[in-house]
């Protein structure tokens, strides 16, 4: 309650204990089970996916279609797609060809972004104003259409649409790390470092870019969720991934009609993937409170 | 005047505040009790964590949810209020209640017309009113308040006021429901010191012909002394001294209040010295069984870190919350603080 | 604060009531203008030199069986040899005057096809956009009365759900429960209002709701925070020092202010409606501007795809203009500063 004197404002939390008003905790170790528990299991699907060349698995690729569409049996743990294909494979397959386009883009998005806020932030003057305009431009467009366009113009593979998607979520980064500088840059410390002589480098680096990180790694976080979904959503137009390379989002392309039949093959990439992009949000959220909390927010 | 008539305007008996429940709860208002005449104005002074907006929280039932009242009996003319809420009898006993708060610049909704607000508190006083009528009785109210134009005011939005005119918006929309009590919590404070000066008067002549009985709450001695006839002093939950103002202020009861005028600039000049209270004021739950005051008293002896001072009516018209209250003219003019003979050798330590 | 309350007791140098600050938000609207028709200048050129320069849209035109020399061909009579600027200048001419070109894939205008799925793909972002506000305003509102409540934690959950769920997974869900499985509701289509709004709402409920869920998880989340805060202001303590009775205090006090962010919300929504309208349309078989981009995109048909990313920019240009007038019309304090 603002009203209330800040002495017993911070007895009355302690106080008020378990029921009710107490605050969220706040490292990540001490999240809610939940939290906890959805980040495990994607951290296990994660790595089972990226680890899927190496893991005794079926060939997503080879069809049989002797046994198109079966449930799970012991040879296919969730059962076979419209052209016998493992879903399990398929599914672990997809995820990880889903989590490295997703990768891509969110390393674009950063190696452009990052530089470029610490340069506008920074040197300030015609740079920044160019850079804000240019960003500005850039976000006007919503990413899917843009990402869509280029597929007209260039027919580029998933690989190419990722790095675009890089490009159009580098403004984003651009902002929050931008505005990130500019707080530093007024800082005391800073100016401190200044005038003891050090170069405009040593700052940047030494300064600015560890402060920064934390910011970075949080808008990275959320935006890695974003690529995620973005690449299901073009794979799933057929503008991505083409078939029948598996990603999450391919695997979900025309498997509408299907659905009543064999549910799985929309349950399995799609919960996956909804698993996924929720861990990366929730981590996003986490170490933004925890970075609040450190900073005295 | 100060004399407690057969029905006080507002009379407050064992009022206990705590924190948490159960058996670790922690008080932070205990046992406080006083009373006030109708058109009286009394000062309650205090530093933060005193409890002082508490004690005026809970009189009006506006405690927020960690406070707990555990006991304590409040009533407005002669009537208890303490029933529960859903009364309505005994709801509208306690419109006869009004409280100003500290902070101007929030205390109002930025998205209603100033005009709006007041005749939304008259509106809540005559429930049949035409919004016409209730508009220009808030026009009204604004004029006494001293606001200039109050026609054209009254449709301005508090983000066109300044600090002081927002304040007087404030104190008409208390004064809407012709209140016999008015709690001021701190009305000054955030203002500044000419705006200050004319909302204080203002509140004196508003106290005057509508005989309200007002309790000023604030942390500054200096400001109460002028208006208000009475000064209750809390300390750490407590109420320490109660007695006419210009006695507590030249001839106090508790070695608190001492303490405190000594650290005023003006008032050191003419006793001597000036110094500040060493340690700091106790949290809740922080301090001894026996008297709070008992770290930073220059006068605590042997009983008082054993046995709580109760409050005592030490005369006719005085209480002290001390052991030694009897003892106080002596010690306060003992040969040690005997002020030099140069004013000018006083440091400002 | 500014000048207007520079003589405290004094009101006449304030604005006065709501109409006078009319001039500034003239000029508010010129300003846009300026700055959007450079921003779309800017994306249509950049556009137009994607697709038809690095794009080559002489193979676009000659099809996948052409040869060499057809294409060469093609390149000459269509004019894809001359500079890019003269190209571009060509487009934007005919831009101005209300002519987009014609389709590459079909024999029609794009300004034509546009205008035919276009109202389909409004009517379902609408529908989405007010059932998403209308239901975060009531939950979030309710929500924000008792922070870390069960309700409260019940729909923050379900906040967090609802966003990282990615609506084509959400809208085929749907479509397998209620229209597969209950068979209440039919699993495709579309029905245009005139045939009957009972029809037109059958085919449009999974729709709009597959996508408003995004829209309405984001929406709670800002609702619930702001309420709270406008709940432990300042001026709700003095409502309730006024002796306001509790839902005369939450709804006209508080809710009134903790709405306002909402728009600012909606104005950023904008990009998400377009994206979820894409991928809706593409689940649930509906014939509006989300089906024509991909159908544009696979058949490469440039000058519709290139039609369709100046109408996107427009439009998100449009909606930041509307959240910035709505705004300043809902709260009296910001209009001084336009």
């Amino acid at each position: 309650m603002s009203w209330l004197p800040s002495a017993l404002h911070r007895v009355t939390e302690r106080e008020a204990g378990g029921r009710g008003r107490s605050r969220r905790p706040v490292l990540i170790t001490s999240a809610s089970l939940p939290v906890k528990i959805v980040l495990s299991a994607a951290i296990i699907v994660g790595a089972a996916a990226i680890l899927a060349p190496w893991l005794p698995l079926q060939d997503p690729l080879e069809q049989n279609l002797q046994a198109v569409l079966s449930g799970p049996t012991r040879d296919n743990l969730l059962g076979t797609d419209q052209l016998g294909r493992d879903l399990l494979s398929r599914t672990l397959y997809g995820a990880r060809t889903t989590l490295l386009a997703a990768l891509v883009a969110a390393s674009v998005a950063a190696i452009i972004g990052i530089p470029a806020a610490l340069i506008a932030g920074y040197r300030r003057g015609w740079i920044e104003t160019a850079l804000n305009r240019s960003s500005d431009v850039i976000m006007t467009v919503p990413a899917l259409v843009m990402l869509l366009a280029v597929q007209a113009a260039l027919q580029t593979g998933i690989y190419g649409s990722m790095v675009t998607l890089g490009i159009i979520l580098a403004p984003h980064l651009y902002r929050v790390i931008r505005s990130e500088v500019l707080k530093i840059s007024n800082s005391s410390f800073l100016q401190s470092g200044r005038l003891s002589g050090c170069s405009h480098r040593r700052i940047v680096l030494h300064y600015v870019l560890p402060n920064v990180r934390e910011q970075a790694v949080v808008q990275l976080s959320f935006q890695f969720g974003f690529a995620l979904m973005v690449e299901a959503g073009i794979s799933f137009l057929g503008v991505g991934v083409q078939p029948p390379d598996p990603s999450l989002g391919s695997l979900l392309n025309g498997t509408m009609s299907l659905i009543s039949r064999e549910p799985m093959l929309v349950f399995a990439p799609g919960g996956v993937l909804v698993l996924l992009i929720l861990a990366f949000n929730l981590a996003g959220d986490l170490l933004r409170t925890k970075s609040k909390a450190k900073h005295g927010d | 005047m100060a004399t407690e008539s057969a029905k006080p305007a507002l009379r407050v008996e064992n009022l206990n505040l705590h924190i948490g429940a159960g058996p670790d709860s922690i008080p932070v208002v205990e046992d406080v009790s006083f009373s006030i005449a109708p058109g009286e104005m009394v000062g309650l002074v205090g530093e933060s964590g005193s409890g002082k907006s508490l004690t005026a929280l809970a009189i009006m039932g506006l405690l927020p949810p960690a406070i707990r009242k555990v006991s304590g009996s409040i009533s407005i003319d002669g009537e208890s209020v303490t029933a529960s809420t859903m009364d309505r009898r005994v709801r509208a006993r306690s419109r006869k209640l009004a409280m100003v708060f500290q902070n101007p610049m929030t205390s109002l909704n930025p998205s209603h017309r100033i005009g709006h607000q007041v005749a939304e508190a008259v509106r809540e006083h005559t429930p049949g009113i035409s919004r016409r009528a209730a508009w220009r009785r808030a026009v009204e109210l604004l004029d006494l308040v001293e606001i200039r134009s109050p026609e054209r005011s009254a449709k301005l939005y508090p983000y066109q006021c300044s600090g002081g005119m927002r304040q007087r918006v404030v104190i008409a929309m208390a004064i809407a429901t012709k209140p016999s009590v008015l709690l001021a919590d701190e009305p000054t404070t955030a203002l500044d010191v000419t705006v200050q000066k004319s909302v204080m008067e203002l509140l004196e002549n508003l106290q005057a012909e509508l005989n309200l009985a007002v309790l000023f709450i604030s942390h500054d001695l200096g400001l109460v002394s002028g208006p208000c006839r009475r000064t209750l002093v809390m300390y750490a939950g407590q109420l320490v001294e109660e007695g006419p103002t210009t006695q507590v202020l030249t001839r106090p009861l508790h070695p608190y209040v001492s303490g405190l005028l000594r650290c005023i600039p003006t008032r050191a000049l003419e006793l001597g010295v000036l110094e500040p209270l060493p340690g700091r004021v106790p949290g809740p739950g922080q301090a001894g069984e026996a008297c709070r005051f008992v770290d930073r008293c220059r006068h605590a002896i042997e009983v008082c870190s054993t046995t709580p001072p109760p409050l005592e009516q030490a005369e006719p018209e005085r209480r002290s919350r001390c052991h030694r209250w009897m003892e106080m003219e002596a010690l306060e003019h003992a040969p040690q603080l005997q002020a030099p003979a140069d004013p000018s050798e006083v440091t400002g330590a | 604060m500014s000048a207007s309350t520079q003589s405290p007791e004094v009101p006449g140098t304030a604005r006065g009531s709501r109409g006078a600050s009319v001039v500034p938000r003239i000029r508010a609207v010129g300003s846009w203008l300026l700055s959007s028709a450079a921003t779309l200048l800017l994306i249509s050129f950049a556009s137009f030199a994607m697709l038809y320069l690095v794009g080559d849209p002489a193979t676009a035109v000659a099809g996948s069986q052409a040869t060499l020399e057809d294409i060469e061909r093609v390149r000459q009579e269509q004019g894809f040899d001359r500079p890019l600027t003269e190209q571009y200048l060509d487009w934007l001419g005919s831009a101005l005057t209300g002519d987009l070109g014609v389709s590459y894939t079909v024999q029609r205008s794009v300004v034509g096809m546009i205008g035919e799925s276009l109202p389909i793909t409004i009517s379902l972002s609408l529908t989405a956009l007010v059932l998403a506000t209308v239901v975060a305003t009531g939950v979030g509102v309710v929500a924000g009365l008792r922070p870390e409540g069960r309700f409260d934690r019940f729909l923050t959950t379900g906040a967090v759900l609802g966003i990282a769920v990615p609506n084509f997974v959400l809208g085929m869900v749907l479509v397998a429960i209620f229209a597969v499985w209950l068979g209440w509701l039919p699993a495709t289509g579309y029905r245009p209002f005139s045939a009957g709004p009972l029809e037109w709402a059958r085919f449009m409920f999974l729709p709009a709701v597959t996508l408003g869920v995004g829209l309405l998880a984001q929406q709670v989340r800002t609702l619930r925070s702001s309420m709270i805060k406008e709940m432990e202001s300042g001026y709700v303590r003095t409502a309730r020092a006024k002796h306001l009775s509790e839902p005369v205090i939450v709804v006209k006090h508080a809710a009134r202010n903790a709405l306002l962010p909402i728009v600012t919300v909606i104005g950023l929504q904008m990009s998400r409606v377009i994206t979820g309208a894409i991928l809706v349309e593409q689940v649930f078989a509906i014939p509006g501007i989300g089906q024509l981009t991909v159908r544009a995109v696979a058949g490469r048909d440039l000058p519709l795809v290139q039609g369709l990313v100046v109408l996107f920019a427009a439009t998100i240009l449009l909606a930041n203009l509307l959240v910035d007038l709505t705004y300043g019309w809902l709260n009296p304090s910001t209009r001084r500063t336009r």
